[in-house]
Parts: structure tokens; sequence; C-alpha cells
């Protein structure tokens, strides 16, 4: 019994001493990775040695491919730096906020509009406009709504890649068939439901609005849930114009249950023509595959012309070692995907958009009108529990019928608890 | 007379039952059948309306994408080693501890078995960031030395705790009659208690493999080159923020699948026994 003690006390001691052992040393060549890196990147801008950079994206499979072979034609390009593409295919902000809280952040990230003000306010991304100054950036190049989701108090922290303008898409086909007028760009949100019972019937739907975000209606009508300095204005007389015609077409009888529009998916629904009119990013491929003659035209409006955009951003870390050769870097690299990527948030590179997609030559004036018109949201640190309260508190209360007020009433003290 | 209406009672019963369990059987199958059927289907009929069981084909092209996309190959060796290597640890370490706790007596045995057990009830979403944290630090991050290493120092508590109950119900005879023999602790273990637990053993390598080989979360946070990813990642790649590529997806959960379903085959003799012993379901 003893021997046996014996044993396992020189076990325990020898598995402490190894890891001790390891711990230190991995630390210690950690520290001095570092600290070579460090005056590498340093010593790299003086001898004229590539600054390497990483990249995190969430793309995958064909997608990364492509990204990769951009980066590789920028890497051979440039004699200042290298970029790396890091992919994070599953569970992307996760994976970033880990490696971000174990100090290895990628110097750029892919980032979707809604988590830039709470990486800015973290300390996570950097602001660039000192960098940008000693660039040859155009902030009038970029169409305003997309470049505003990239700012945070004035200052800009990413820069965008792409910005999806919602349009609405409506299968012509069927409107022909009715003998129905086609939608035009001066249509209000009335005549979208009016278009829409009409075009109910036989076990289809007029229209859907389950994928678009609430806070289009509100601005529709000159509203939004928060102003730009962070107010609260969902209860304003606006925004509650803006909630009362959302609640008036979710009961209108013209879509379908959401239960149903989420099981299936609200562009497989119109894709497959059970639903007559659809709101969507202007770079879905609709075109490419439904079977009947599709039409777009501007989103409908209320008192405002108004549309939302899906915007993605690249950022940099704040931990980035050359933060010159990075910004100059993420600005090759920005532009690089604005030559891929459908569609272009700037002026410059919106042309493009009918020699990567000749199937949306028909509309190139819809979309980049809709570009013009179109932003994203005043998005605030906590924005992902402010879109769960939304949705939990706002949305579902609508649907199902329930008193604006009473709604507006909870989700603003909702938001109070989130933001105090 | 009577026996034959006997039979044809019989006979009527078991018509009833078959139909019943081919019914049930159909409906257990279905995902699965619905998984291959999507695997060799075109891109467009995928989503039709109203949909099609049958592929309009076959699109062996969604195997080739599969494979070739994602390095099918490469990403399957990754998951073999880690999975390995998660295997062995989970099945021997745990053994060890595991008899530590059922047949020696030290001060705070209880209490230290508790708090091992407690461990089982942190979520991994708590320890996640902390832990990446300390095996960055050690310089292990972007390998597979966190998703292995940590396993031979002290196996997994779920484990520990199946193998500790089975070896408590080991007669203490058998290891007396060892003692008198002259064996030592460790030869014990290994002679009697070793060979005794083959079937609980069996059936934590076999929960043990399956956790390893259908792990996304771990790979995800400890492996940053698409070289050293493994196959749940790989099959995320086609799961684009914006658009899923259902076709090479699922041809390739299929490929994926199959090991899994081999070692089910052979080992089922003892999966089978391993749910009875443990209550767990795979």
């Amino acid at each position: 019994m003893k021997r046996w003690k014996n044993s396992i006390s020189l076990l325990l001691i020898f598995t402490m001493v190894m890891m001790l052992v390891s711990a230190c040393g991995s630390k210690s060549s950690t520290e001095e990775k570092g600290a070579s890196e460090s005056a590498k990147t340093t010593d790299s801008a003086k001898t004229g040695e590539k600054v390497k950079l990483k990249v995190a994206t969430w793309a995958g499979a064909v997608e990364l491919k492509e990204f990769e072979d951009l980066i590789s034609k920028l890497n051979a390009a440039s004699s200042e730096y290298t970029i790396e593409v890091q992919s994070i295919p599953a569970d992307y902000y996760q994976k970033l906020q880990a490696m971000i809280a174990g100090k290895q952040a990628p110097d750029f990230m892919w980032l979707s509009q809604e988590y830039v003000a709470q990486y800015a306010k973290l300390g996570a991304i950097a602001p660039l406009d000192q960098e940008l100054a000693k660039l040859d950036f155009k902030k009038d190049d970029y169409f305003a709504g997309a470049l505003n989701v990239g700012m945070y108090k004035d200052e800009i922290y990413a820069l965008p890649w792409i910005s999806q303008p919602y349009v609405l898409y409506y299968n012509q086909d069927m409107f022909e068939q009715a003998g129905i007028e086609l939608p035009n760009e001066n249509w209000t949100w009335d005549n979208f439901i009016e278009t829409g019972k009409k075009l109910t019937k036989d076990g289809r739907w007029g229209g859907l609005i389950n994928n678009m975000p609430l806070p289009m209606f509100l601005w529709s009508y000159g509203g939004d849930v928060f102003d730009k300095d962070g107010n609260i204005t969902l209860n304003s007389a606006d925004s509650m114009k803006g909630l009362e015609m959302y609640q008036k077409i979710a009961k209108s009888g013209i879509t379908p249950e959401r239960a149903q529009a989420d099981s299936m998916g609200g562009a497989d629904m119109f894709k497959t023509g059970k639903v007559a009119m659809f709101v969507g990013g202007a770079g879905d491929d609709f075109e490419k595959t439904a079977k009947f003659k599709v039409g777009m035209t501007l989103a409908p409006k209320g008192t405002n012309t108004v549309t939302f955009s899906w915007i993605g951003v690249t950022a940099m870390s704040k931990t980035t070692k050359n933060p010159d050769i990075a910004a100059k870097a993420l600005q090759d690299m920005t532009k690089a995907i604005h030559g891929w990527k459908v569609v272009a948030p700037t002026k410059s590179g919106f042309d493009a958009i009918s020699t990567i997609r000749p199937d949306k030559t028909y509309a190139v004036d819809t979309i980049r009108k809709a570009s013009e018109i179109a932003r994203g949201f005043n998005n605030q640190p906590k924005q992902a529990e402010i879109d769960g309260v939304i949705w939990e508190k706002l949305i579902q209360p609508l649907e199902q019928g329930e008193d604006i007020s009473k709604a507006v009433d909870t989700t603003i003290s909702k938001f109070n608890e989130i933001i105090k | 007379m009577f026996g034959s209406k006997m039979k044809q009672k019989r006979i009527r019963r078991n018509i009833f039952l078959y139909l019943f369990l081919v019914l049930f059987s159909l409906t257990t199958l279905f995902p699965l059948l619905w998984m291959v059927s999507t695997s060799l289907k075109s891109g467009d009929i995928i989503f039709e309306m109203p949909p099609r069981f049958l592929p309009d084909g076959f699109h062996g092209e969604n195997y080739t994408r599969a494979i070739e996309e994602i390095n099918f190959f490469v990403l399957f060796k990754n998951t073999a080693v880690i999975t390995f290597f998660h295997l062995l640890s989970n099945v021997f370490v745990s053994a060890i501890v595991a008899y530590g706790f059922a047949r020696f007596d030290f001060r705070w045995k209880n209490f230290w078995f508790l708090l091992m057990l407690s461990t089982i009830m942190i979520p991994g979403e708590v320890t996640m960031i902390p832990v990446f944290i300390a095996f960055s630090e050690l310089g292990w991050s972007n390998s597979i030395k966190p998703l292995v290493i940590p396993g031979f120092f002290g196996g997994a508590p779920v484990f520990i705790f199946l193998l500790r109950q089975f070896f408590l119900a080991i007669p203490r005879e058998l290891e007396e009659s060892a003692v008198v023999d002259g064996a030592n602790s460790f030869k014990i273990f290994y002679k009697i208690f070793i060979p005794l637990s083959v079937p609980a053993l069996i059936t934590i390598g076999i929960f043990s493999f399956q956790g390893s080989w259908n792990d996304l979360m771990g790979p995800l946070i400890y492996l940053n080159d698409t070289d050293k990813f493994t196959l749940t990642l790989g099959l995320s790649m086609f799961k684009g923020m914006m658009k899923v590529e259902w076709g090479p997806l699922m041809a390739g959960s299929i490929l994926a699948l199959l090991p899994v379903l081999i070692v089910f085959f052979l080992a089922q003799k003892h999966f089978v026994e391993g749910v009875k012993l443990s209550g767990i379901k795979g």
C-alpha cells in the first residue's frame, strides 16, 4: 500500500513538473515568437521583407477557393505584404471571439454589419481614419448607406465589400396570366397589399415579408428603432406608422404563415412559384434558378423611399503589428473583392455587375437606384441582444395581431435593461 | 381444425406485426434514404415542389465535388488520427482512474469523485474561452495537441463514472485470491479488471469514437489551417452563410458516415449491450 502511495505521489509530481516545464517552455517560446514576429515586422518595413497578415473569412468550398485565388494575386502584386486566408467554416463569431480573447486575433476579419459597433466598443478592431488618410481612400466613392455601417462614433472601423440592397422580385408570368399591371418603382406598401390580394389564390400567395428586417418598415415612414446617437425612437409617431403597416401586411392574408415560410425558406417559396412577390437581396440568383420570368423593381415605399441592405465588411484587428501596411492591404483587398462580389458597395465598382453576373444586366438601373437609397441598421454595441428582443417582444406579437403600443412599451423596457 | 385456426390467427398477427415494424423502420430510415437521394440529385431539383424522392439521374459530381473541394482524404486522415488518440486516452486512462476510485481508499475519495463528476455539469461553452487561452499560452493552438493530449491526463469524467460503477460490481474475492498469489495492484488491474471489463471498454470506445469523429467545436476552436481540418469542419464549408450546397454536403456526409457505420456494424453486439449497461443512446 505504502509503495503504491509513493508511486502515485511520484507520478503526480512528475506530471506537474512536466506540465510546468512544458508551459514555461512553450510560454517562453510563444513570447519569443511574439517578440521575434514583432521585431520581424518592424525590420521587414525597413528591409523590404513582406509583412505577414491573416484574414478570417466565413467563405467555404468554392467561394473560399475563389477568395484564395484573389488573395494570391494580391500577394503576387504586392512587395509590402502577404495575406494568408483563414477559413472559419462554422460558428464563425464564436471562434473569432475565442481568438480575440486568446490574443490570436487575425489581422483582418469579415464581419456582418451588426458586429461592427460591438467589436469597436470592446476595442477588438481598430479605427481606420488615420491610416486611410495616408492612402488614396475615396470616401465619396462608397454608397453612403454601406459605409455608414462600418462606422462607430463617427470613425471608420470597417470597409464594406458587399452591399446587397433589398429589391422587389416578382413572378412576371403570374402577373401576366392574371392580367395585373407589373409593379413599379413608385409602388407603396398599400399597392403591395392590394395586388397581393389579387394574386393570393389556388394555394399561392401574393407576397412574403418574413425575411425582411422589421426596421425597414419603420424607415419607410421616417422612423427607426434607434437614432444615430443610440437614442430609442421606436415609439415615435413615424415608427408607429411603420409598425402599423407591418401588422397590416402580416394580417392581410397575402403572406403564408411564418412557420410555413420559415420551414420552406422564403426564397425557395418564390423560386418554386408559391409566392408572387418577394423582397430580397439584389444579388439573389432567381434569374438563373427560377423556371419563370423574373422581374425586379425597387422595394415598395411608405412616405420615404428607402431599402435595407445586407452589408458585409472587413475590419482590422487592433493588435495588428503594422497598421500602415495592414490598412493598405485592407484597401487593396477590399477593392479586389468589389470586382468579385455582387453587389459592390462603391460607385466605381458597381458597373462590374454586368460582367460578373450577366443575368442581372436587365436590372442594373434598378440595383443602382436601390444601392443609392439602401442603408443598414443604426447598430448598437449590444445589437445581438437587441435583435433578440425585437423578434420576441415585437415581431411575434405584431404578427399575432396584438396591440402595437403595448408591444412597443414592452420592447422599450427590455431595450432599457440591455443598454443601461 | 382448432390448430389451423390458431395458425391463421398467428399468421395474421405476424403480418400486422411485421407491417408495423417495416413501417417503423422506413420512418427511421427515411432521413438516411433522403440523404442518399439528395447526394445524387442535381442542384436544380433538390428543392423542387412537390419534392421528388428519386434523383434525376446519377449525379456523381456531388461526390467528386465533396472529395475535391474540401480535400476529403486529407481531412479523413486528420480525423482518423485525432479519433485514434482520443479513443486511446478515453478508454485506457479512464479505466485506470476508475480503478483508483473503485478499489483504493484515500483521503477525501468521495469529495474528489464528486468534484470530478461535477465537471460533467459545466457546459463546454463556459470553459471554452479560458481553456482556449490556456492552450494558446502553451503554444498548442493550430495543432491537434489540445484535442488529444488532455485526455491522457485523466480520461473523460463520464467514462470514469461508468467504469467505476462496472468495477465496483467485480467481486472482491477475485482480487483477494490474486493478492494471495502475489499479484500487485497493477497486475490485478490488467490481469483481472481489464479482461472482465471488455464489454464496458468496447462500449466506451464506441461512444468515444462517435463523439470524436463527429466533434465540430473542438477542431473548430483549435485548428486554423485548412489542411489540418477534420471532416466535420470540411463539411461545414458547404454550408455557407448565404447558400447551402446540399448535393456535395450530403455526398460528403455519406462518405464521412461510412466509417461510423462500419464501426457500428462490427461492434453492434457490444453497442446494444453498452446501451443496456449505461443507459446512453448514441
